[in-house]
């Protein structure tokens, strides 16, 4: 059952990476399955961790019972329970209707509107670089084209800000979407301290999560440029592929593209709420973070957990050791200087794809970044 | 690379110390003891930067209009050209500007191996040095018109051939030797030490690009006298000339005027732009060079000498992918079967007219059907002559 489940997640979350407007719901679904990653991160730090499973602590409040198992797609995730509330006694005819409307589309509605304010902030601070890249892509060449010597600084100066500001956005980014995603909260991924604060706690796993999308974007180039090569063999085979057989053939090669943005994406996005779950409760346990300045979900939850108190110092593990390292000066300039470089390196991956493999789109959407499609 | 000096290394230093001798390889005492030329001229138009014959020759599809409806009718159009796929053998610029060059399919790699450089010796002799070992024509009558984005095919002059080489070499119009020229004629001047000391960095550093020894550079009086009236008209800025493609038409009309060239190649590029992924560039670049052929014919019509004695040979350097996968389908020129696919169109004096030949013919046969148009022996070459052109 549990196979089956998988299967019928991952084919439907490929699918709906096939377009950039079904995307948002992937980034919906994938923002409801970070909340689940840090609760399971903090539940695992919790005393919970030996006496009941995730799902037995989860399902124990109606509060937490929507993370006892992965997100749906499209029916609610307490499909039974909001099924049979539709048709008990007494309930006027429209909130009938609006319980078996939430009963059957509850999950898609909410992996559509938190999909769509995760994708608004990102935008908020990613776009401005990828705009950037765009204008100066298209006006270096253009310029270059017409050899307008005069002006020729404008194109790549132009691109080498994007770049700038593009790392910078990076920097703040999978922390803060964690965030808003945990939290429910569009504006926690605005409170640009405590990120700091929380990558200043972990400035190791920042790296290691910036080189995760380094290999990750390799892939993903790999799959842009992928093309050039079949698309060549196709062509220059003896009896040319017919139309429908092209049509199919393209459509084969978008599925498993989309399925492997999708498999990236989401493990990607898991593995930076676990990052944040785990920088925020050291960081709560050591002092550094006052839990009065946590969003209520937050606190609510490390409560829960047993995790909001300060100077419950965890015992140090390779991970604690090497923040402790990266906490000093040398370190910390060594690592900022490898997670500048690292976010860097990946956006130089978009350039070298778009060189490969050009689609304009291609400048204003990076599949790993902000929606789950690759042009 | 045996006992410690190459080949390459060793020519040069020959050259020089040729050069040293106050030995002057194209002296006009070696080409009177030839023929003088009495056939018809030859232009030959590299429609490059790599072109699909969709863009090009097709008329329904063509952004070039004067070439797919006017010169086609006025020549033999072969629209059914290819460059061999034979292994080795490369859909580019410089490679395939040998291939019509030299009527080979030789193996090409940067002389020093560097990654991604293309700076090629011809390794069989060009058409240019064919012509001037069988006729008494001077080097700047012989002449190769380049853009700038590629200094290195500045350089494909002359062969490492040892029965032609730099004796038979052809002349180079380009901004790159404009501007190594203008660098010398200003360290001549009266300039202060700090000018001086910063010109001749810029000389140095010009002169480092050319990979093929000093006389490769010496382009003689014609050329002094040429290039001294392009910097009385255009100056020395860069920014009064025409620019692109447009800058090759510029040069060659006015070689026409002033240097009346028997043979002169033009290296069309900017349809290349497309690698960037800006269609527009592509079908831009080529209605530029439309432009381009229209004027260089008009230059021809209109010029007593040139008119009914010219021949001209339009061929791309090579084809461009048709990726279906793509976005861009021409983006590049990977050695796709479609980047093998390429055409020639051939008119003027004595070329049969409105023919169309769509039987397979190779690109590398355009040496020897140059070679038969003025009336010499290319040798070495490899590609049968295309008999069809000939009325």
């Amino acid at each position: 059952m549990r196979l089956i489940a998988f299967v019928w997640k991952f084919l439907i979350g490929t699918l709906l990476c096939l377009t950039p407007f079904t995307a948002v719901l992937v980034l919906g679904w994938t923002g409801r399955a970070m909340q689940r990653s840090a609760l399971r991160t903090w539940y695992r730090q919790s005393e919970h961790a030996g006496s009941s499973s995730f799902a037995e602590t989860m399902s124990a409040s109606d509060e937490t019972s929507q993370f006892a198992k992965w997100p749906n797609w499209i029916v609610s995730q307490r499909f039974r329970l909001d099924l049979s509330s539709a048709f008990s006694k007494g309930m006027p005819l429209t909130h009938r209707i609006g319980r078996l409307f939430f009963a059957f589309f509850g999950s898609l509605w909410t992996n559509l509107t938190l999909g769509l304010q995760l994708i608004i902030n990102c935008w908020v601070i990613t776009l401005p670089a990828c705009a950037l890249w765009l204008l100066g892509w298209w006006a270096g060449w253009e310029n270059s084209f017409s050899k307008g010597y005069e002006q020729a600084w404008v194109g790549p100066t132009v691109a080498l800000i994007g770049v700038a500001v593009f790392i910078a956005a990076m920097i703040h980014l999978p922390l803060a979407q964690a965030r808003q995603a945990v939290t429910g909260q569009w504006r926690s991924f605005y409170d640009f301290s405590l990120s700091h604060r929380l990558r200043q706690l972990g400035r190791f796993s920042t790296l290691l999560l910036v080189i995760l999308y380094l290999a990750a974007g390799t892939l993903v180039t790999g799959a842009k440029i992928a093309p050039l090569g079949i698309g060549n063999f196709v062509q220059g085979l003896e009896q040319p592929l017919s139309t429908e057989n092209l049509q199919l053939l393209r459509f084969g090669w978008e599925l498993a593209v989309a399925s492997l943005v999708f498999m990236l994406f989401v493990g990607l996005h898991l593995i930076a709420a676990r990052h944040y779950a785990q920088r925020l409760s050291a960081g709560v346990a050591d002092g550094h973070v006052m839990p009065e300045t946590l969003r209520p979900a937050e606190h609510g939850y490390l409560e829960r957990f047993g995790l909001a108190k300060p100077g419950n110092r965890m015992e140090r593990g390779l991970i604690m050791r090497s923040i402790a390292w990266s906490g000093g000066s040398v370190g910390a300039m060594l690592l900022l200087f490898a997670v500048i470089a690292g976010w860097g390196a990946f956006s130089f991956q978009l350039f070298f794809g778009q060189f490969l493999n050009h689609n304009w789109i291609g400048w204003l959407n990076l599949a790993l970044v902000q929606l789950p499609w690759l042009p | 690379m045996a006992n410690g000096i190459d080949r390459r290394q060793f020519t040069k230093g020959a050259v020089t110390l040729g050069a040293a001798a106050g030995l002057n390889l194209a002296s006009p005492m070696i080409a009177a003891a030839r023929q003088p030329y009495t056939g018809p001229n030859v232009i030959i138009v590299r429609f490059g930067g790599g072109v699909r014959r969709r863009e090009t020759i097709e008329p329904e599809t063509s952004y070039s209009p004067f070439l797919a409806h006017e010169l086609t009718r006025r020549g033999t159009l072969f629209n059914n050209m290819t460059i061999s796929s034979q292994e080795g053998v490369v859909t580019s610029h410089a490679q395939g500007t040998l291939y019509i060059l030299t009527g080979r399919y030789d193996r090409y790699s940067d002389v020093e191996d560097r990654f991604l450089s293309e700076r090629f010796e011809p390794k069989s002799p060009t058409l240019f040095e064919y012509l001037r070992k069988s006729f008494a024509i001077p080097d700047h009558q012989a002449l190769i018109v380049n853009g700038e984005d590629r200094v290195s095919e500045d350089f494909l002059n002359f062969s490492e051939n040892h029965n032609y080489g730099i004796e038979y070499r052809s002349s180079v119009l380009s901004l790159h030797w404009y501007k190594t020229w203008l660098l010398r004629e200003k360290l001549k001047g009266d300039i202060d030490d700090e000018a001086r000391t910063e010109l001749a960095k810029q000389l140095a550093e010009r002169e480092a690009r050319n990979y093929r020894g000093e006389l490769a550079g010496d382009q003689g009086d014609a050329m002094e006298g040429f290039w001294r009236r392009w910097r009385r008209y255009y100056g020395d800025s860069g920014f009064l000339n025409p620019r692109g493609d447009r800058l090759l038409t510029e040069l060659s009309i006015r070689a026409i005027h002033e240097l009346r060239p028997r043979l002169m190649m033009i290296n069309y590029q900017d349809p290349d732009y497309v690698h960037w992924g800006n269609l527009s560039h592509y079908t831009r670049a080529i209605s530029i060079i439309d432009n381009g052929l229209q004027q260089l014919v008009a230059t021809v019509e209109n010029d007593p000498e040139y008119r009914d004695n010219t021949v001209f040979v339009i061929v791309p350097d090579c084809g461009r992918d048709d990726n279906p996968l793509m976005d861009i389908a021409c983006q590049h020129h990977f050695n796709s079967r479609s980047a093998h696919e390429i055409w020639a169109l051939v008119f003027g004096a004595g070329i049969a007219r409105n023919a169309i030949v769509d039987k397979p013919v190779d690109q590398i046969s355009l040496a020897a059907t140059i070679g038969r148009v003025m009336g010499m022996k290319t040798d070495v070459s490899e590609g049968p002559p295309l008999a069809e052109v000939f009325a």
